[in-house]
């Protein structure tokens, strides 16, 4: 799998982007689609990932500068962005409060002990901050990184025909929900759909990061009082 | 291919850059964004120009998508943990990605028709 993992990462998304592109349906995200069948490969197979993840490994270590990169269409923008700075802070405190306000007591409703609750928390920021923020309010880091990629895709796939659905329209609100539920997957589809959007995403993917772990150890704590 | 070598070189080295101060700050916090944070405040004060960046970062940006699915499918890694909490899980991220998203964005753009 060292070997094949690169070109048939490529070709997979490549093939499944072709089809997106005739036919358009949220479901058939090329992302998505690209994750299951090779996750499914994996499984059929029985094959174990870290030579997949090696072999694709050049992929993965460009994630990091794209993110640096992200600084291009948010300079673009700026000048717009500037005079909004402050509805754009509120709007992303609001998502991040809400994230947690939301999330932790479902995970306990569900039945959730604290390491679950605390896992789980986070989940809408981006995975190193996510995963930090979990291990220094007691939750597992690994089940924290599953949960953040599967908001990404969540949030990739189906976030704008949902934000069209519910009603936002303008592309600066899709683009800043897109980055303050999804972070750096939901900027990546942002950045697809147009400059703006993208740069909306970037700034709420900044944002939430650090409102979250501002607030998230916060609101943890006085539910862990409530609760226990 | 100069150009394409130039700006590959300062996203890099803003990458570089955003490393070291990460490893000196006293917690977590993504080297990336520091870098971007970094890019950003230089292209504003005028040290670096768009244009020299763009050739690298705009293909880049194109296929970012494509960048995360190999940690994507390290879910298979988790796939015992994912079993044993699906249905908290699935509660969890269904109901928070999309009420977090309804929320900021009829917020946002509420707040821009006000202004």
């Amino acid at each position: 799998m060292f070997w094949l993992a690169l070109p048939l990462t490529i070709l997979v998304y490549f093939g499944f982007k072709k089809l997106y592109s005739r036919l358009a349906w949220p479901c058939l995200n090329p992302v998505l689609l690209s994750m299951l069948s090779l996750i499914g490969l994996h499984l059929v197979f029985e094959l174990p990932y870290e030579p997949y993840a090696e072999g694709a490994y050049p992929l993965t270590w460009l994630l990091e500068p794209a993110v640096v990169a992200l600084a291009v269409p948010l300079y673009l923008q700026a000048s717009q962005i500037r005079k909004q700075l402050g509805p754009i802070l509120l709007a992303c405190s609001v998502g991040v409060t809400l994230s947690l306000l939301i999330v932790i007591p479902l995970a306990w409703a569900m039945g959730g002990d604290a390491a679950l609750m605390a896992s789980l928390a986070p989940q809408s920021v981006t995975t190193p901050v996510a995963m930090s923020i979990t291990d220094s309010i007691g939750g597992i880091p690994a089940l924290t990184a599953a949960v953040v990629i599967l908001v990404g895709i969540l949030g990739a796939a189906f976030g704008l025909p949902w934000l069209r659905l519910v009603g936002v329209t303008d592309p600066q609100a899709q683009g800043l929900a897109m980055g303050c539920a999804a972070h750096a997957l939901g900027t990546a589809r942002a950045i697809e759909q147009s400059e703006r959007h993208g740069a909306y995403s970037s700034l709420a993917l900044i944002l939430s990061a650090l409102l979250m772990a501002l607030i998230a150890p916060i609101i943890f704590s006085l539910y862990m009082l409530f609760l226990t | 291919m100069l150009l394409l070598l130039r700006a590959a070189l300062i996203i890099w080295l803003y990458l570089l850059g955003g490393k070291a101060v990460a490893a000196a700050l006293p917690f977590d916090f993504p080297a990336s964004i520091l870098g971007l944070v970094a890019l950003f405040v230089s292209f504003n004060i005028g040290i670096i120009k768009v244009e020299w960046v763009k050739p690298v970062a705009d293909p880049m940006l194109t296929y970012m998508a494509l960048l995360f699915i190999p940690i994507g499918v390290g879910l298979i890694n988790y796939l015992d943990m994912v079993q044993t909490h699906w249905a908290s899980l699935l509660a969890c991220i269904v109901i928070g990605t999309f009420s977090v998203m309804t929320l900021v964005g009829h917020l946002f753009q509420r707040l821009l028709k006000v202004n």
